[in-house]
């Protein structure tokens, strides 16, 4: 009962003095916003005496977080009544818990004073975040304070607490470091990306990293940490002026990011407009800052960029563009968050309260998703490049293939041709052998009916020289090789046959130090022949005798000597012998040699001449 | 005692007339000059040969060896190679139908002259004859003389060329051991380098007059003369 009575004695007491604030020292934080007191001021005229009068209606508020949007034309005057209840002086810091309202008017009524901060009158020696007040309350007193806020340019959000000191510091410090957490990450992020667009020479990431920066940049306004270590009030001037670039970087960066990261290029039509409308947004966006007066189409067309680039991503991904998924999941989140933050500057839903770091939490969520998509991409142009790399090897293989393929036929066509050459020249030497055989016959068959000894002997003898010929070509028949002939191989078998016809009684001793040229190699053979042949048949009266046959090479001189130890001749009257004319001739015109003959000790011929050079 | 029967088969009539000259010189009965291998066999069914001249390429589609095959399915009659083929793959072939000799064309008349002599020396069996105790026996009646170098079946003197006897002699000198290639190359022709067919040459030439189955071979090492039985 007793109970019941406390709660509803409670009850009327929060209506009745609604907007009464009891502060003691234990309680560390208090929302005062939602039980305050609001008056909108739309003249901007009011003074804080006006203010005080009586006929001014504040209204009650019991929203914890009153949100008016970008540059409100008003000013908000807030009314809060405090009351220490307890024996104590009570200490407490107010914070007024939004960094970027520009101008903050504080009144204190029993004191007639006033303090000023906000973005634009901020206190020298401010070290936290958002602009704070001492308040003062002696024991059982009570105490009414004003404040104004207006801004220009910036959004207006309101939310007042009330803390004790150490508590406050505390909590600034927390909120510092989860900043400043976020910023190391999204700075390390930055850095990162950027080296790997140094070294890839890819665009994409230089937009990423811009995007990044950007982020960086619209988040210390944001949050406020910017104003609290820039000291130049111009500076920040500037930089309130053209706080609207820093919403809208992001996004064209992120925009310029996706384009090339999405190449969208492969979708015409989307490409077109998106193109039109990066160069339309900061168009849109800056013209009216630059012309000086404010701008209420900004948010529209940094809307319309962001809903547009997001469709382009459903879409990519639709296609099956890999790179579609990543971004898509980036952009959710990073959606999320601007519309948390749209929400929350339109004091729809002050997400603040339950989770004060979502925005920073989605933007290093998105960073990092972002830099796996990038990543991903050096993975899969990795992969494309494997497989151009194998798909290069294929073709390799099958170009060897076909070669080995074409050699092949090639070969075979050139051994079938080589076999029809070989086939052709067997043909050829058989047909010579024949001929020759034939020759030979017709000679000896005619030397039968020939019974004049003299004429049987030039028969012999012409016989003998056609053996000549034929056991040359029977030699270079058996040969690869046919530019040189093995002189002592084909002399030996010439001097055979004509020991065979005439007498083997006879030494015949071989010195044969050198091959014979083929076309020189027919001329030795018949110069040898009529010689060795006239040896033979004259030199010598009884069955013993010595016949030295010499052949050499010097440089490019042949040398051929033949010597028998018989009894020699006159060289006066063997003048017109046909052998030695035939030699004589084969010697000057087809060897261009020399010929000296010796006939004083047995006959030495010796026969000089040279190499043909090819 | 009968004259020698040969048949001639040559295509080409000028080698042919000249063949039948000589063997007729030889006291041969020369039985036909034929070219086809129907005309080979007609002559031998109605006379067979002592001795057949074979030429080896007839005409264009006609091959003497084939036509020999063809004769020595019924019955074996020696067979003369004349040929002007001397490559390794058609001397092979001849060989293999173990003929009593292979001449190259253009030949010389001793050449014939001795195989065609040999072969009827081995045809006409003569009452046994003296043989001088001094010579070396060789196997199927063949002897060698060697202070003069000369050979001789049974009593009858075959003529051999000078390198036919070199050789021949290092053979004999070796005792039916293996000479190898290289020590008959140097030895016959005095360390002058000589194409690896002149030797096989020589000795193809040697079998002609020897028969084929005097000297043997191992390949790619060298000869040797066959043991006596």
């Amino acid at each position: 009962m007793t109970k019941l009575i406390c709660t509803m004695l409670l009850f009327f007491t929060s209506i009745l003095y609604g907007d009464i604030v009891n502060i003691d020292k234990k309680t560390q934080l208090q929302e005062i916003l939602s039980v305050s007191q609001i008056y909108i001021d739309k003249t901007r005229d009011l003074t804080i005496e006006d203010i005080t009068r009586e006929n001014i209606k504040f209204e009650k508020n019991d929203q914890s977080v009153l949100g008016y949007g970008y540059s409100p034309d008003f000013d908000v005057w807030i009314k809060i009544n405090i009351k220490n209840n307890t024996t104590q002086t009570v200490r407490k810091i107010l914070e007024y818990a939004n960094p970027l309202t520009t101008h903050i008017d504080f009144y204190d009524i029993s004191t007639n004073t006033v303090e000023y901060d906000g973005l634009f009158q901020m206190k020298l020696n401010r070290k936290s975040i958002n602009p704070i007040f001492h308040i003062v309350v002696k024991p059982n007193e009570s105490k009414t304070y004003y404040i104004k806020a207006s801004t220009h340019i910036t959004t207006m959000i309101i939310k007042l607490n009330i803390w004790e000191k150490e508590s406050f510091y505390n909590n600034s410090l927390e909120h510092q470091f989860y900043l400043a957490l976020f910023f190391g990450a999204m700075a390390i992020l930055a850095i990162y990306n950027l080296f790997i667009f140094i070294f890839s020479k890819d665009i994409s990431y230089l937009y990423y990293v811009l995007y990044i920066l950007a982020v960086i940049y619209h988040q210390l306004l944001y949050t406020g940490v910017f104003f609290i270590y820039i000291e130049s009030d111009e500076f920040i001037d500037l930089v309130i002026q053209y706080a609207a670039l820093a919403g809208i970087l992001p996004i064209v960066f992120l925009t310029l990011f996706s384009k090339h990261f999405l190449k969208t290029k492969q979708y015409p039509k989307f490409h077109k407009v998106l193109n039109f409308l990066l160069i339309i947004t900061p168009i849109v966006i800056l013209v009216p800052i630059l012309a000086g007066y404010g701008s209420s189409s900004r948010n529209l067309m940094s809307l319309v960029l962001v809903i547009f680039l997001l469709v382009l991503t459903v879409y990519s991904a639709l296609k099956k563009n890999r790179q579609a998924y990543f971004i898509l999941a980036g952009w959710i989140i990073i959606f999320s968050a601007i519309a948390m933050m749209f929400l929350a500057s339109k004091g729809i839903y002050d997400f603040y309260e339950y989770s004060p770091y979502f925005v920073e939490i989605a933007f290093t969520i998105e960073a990092v998703i972002f830099s796996i998509a990038l990543s991903d991409k050096i993975n899969s142009l990795q992969k494309d490049k494997n497989n151009a790399n194998k798909e290069l090897i294929v073709q390799k293989r099958t170009e060897n293939a076909r070669l080995e393929i074409q050699v092949e036929e090639k070969t075979k066509d050139l051994n079938i041709s080589l076999d029809e050459k070989t086939l052709l020249l067997q043909e050829v030497n058989h047909r010579v052998k024949n001929n020759m055989q034939m020759i030979v016959s017709l000679i000896r068959l005619q030397s039968n009916d020939i019974s004049d000894n003299k004429m049987k002997n030039i028969f012999l003898t012409t016989q003998n020289r056609l053996n000549a010929m034929s056991q040359l070509h029977e030699l270079l028949y058996q040969k690869d090789d046919v530019s040189y002939v093995n002189a002592y191989e084909y002399f030996s078998t010439l001097i055979e046959g004509l020991e065979e016809t005439y007498t083997d009684d006879i030494n015949i001793n071989y010195a044969i130090d050198a091959d014979l040229q083929t076309e020189q190699a027919i001329s030795s053979g018949i110069i040898l022949n009529e010689l060795v042949t006239n040896s033979l048949k004259y030199a010598f009266t009884s069955d013993t005798g010595e016949i030295d046959i010499s052949l050499s090479k010097d440089d490019t001189t042949y040398t051929l000597i033949i010597r028998d130890n018989g009894i020699g001749y006159d060289q006066e009257n063997n003048k017109k012998s046909f052998g030695l004319i035939l030699v004589d001739t084969l010697v000057s015109s087809k060897l261009k040699g020399e010929m000296v003959i010796n006939t004083q000790n047995g006959v030495e011929t010796k026969i000089t001449w040279s190499e043909i050079n090819e | 005692m009968n004259k020698t029967k040969v048949l001639i088969v040559e295509d080409e009539s000028i080698v042919a007339l000249e063949l039948k000259t000589e063997l007729e010189k030889l006291n041969c009965d020369v039985l036909g000059m034929v070219s086809t291998q129907k005309d080979v066999l007609n002559s031998i069914s109605e006379c067979i040969p002592d001795i057949i001249m074979m030429d080896i390429k007839l005409g264009k589609f006609e091959n003497g060896i084939d036509i020999v095959k063809t004769i020595q399915e019924k019955q074996n009659i020696p067979i003369l190679y004349l040929t002007a083929f001397s490559d390794d793959d058609t001397m092979n072939r001849a060989f293999s139908t173990n003929p009593i000799g292979y001449i190259v064309k253009p030949f010389r008349i001793q050449e014939l002259k001795t195989n065609i002599q040999l072969t009827m020396f081995k045809l006409n069996q003569y009452e046994q004859p003296s043989i001088n105790i001094e010579h070396v026996p060789l196997g199927e009646e063949f002897y060698f003389d060697m202070p003069n170098r000369h050979l001789y079946y049974r009593d009858n003197f075959i003529k051999l060329g000078k390198k036919e006897k070199h050789l021949l002699a290092i053979l004999i000198e070796a005792n039916h051991a293996l000479v190898p290639f290289g020590t008959l190359e140097d030895a016959i022709w005095q360390g002058n380098e000589t194409s690896t067919s002149a030797l096989r040459t020589l000795v193809y030439r040697l079998k002609g007059k020897l028969g084929n189955n005097i000297i043997e071979v191992t390949y790619g090492y060298g000869y040797n003369l066959r043991p006596l039985e």
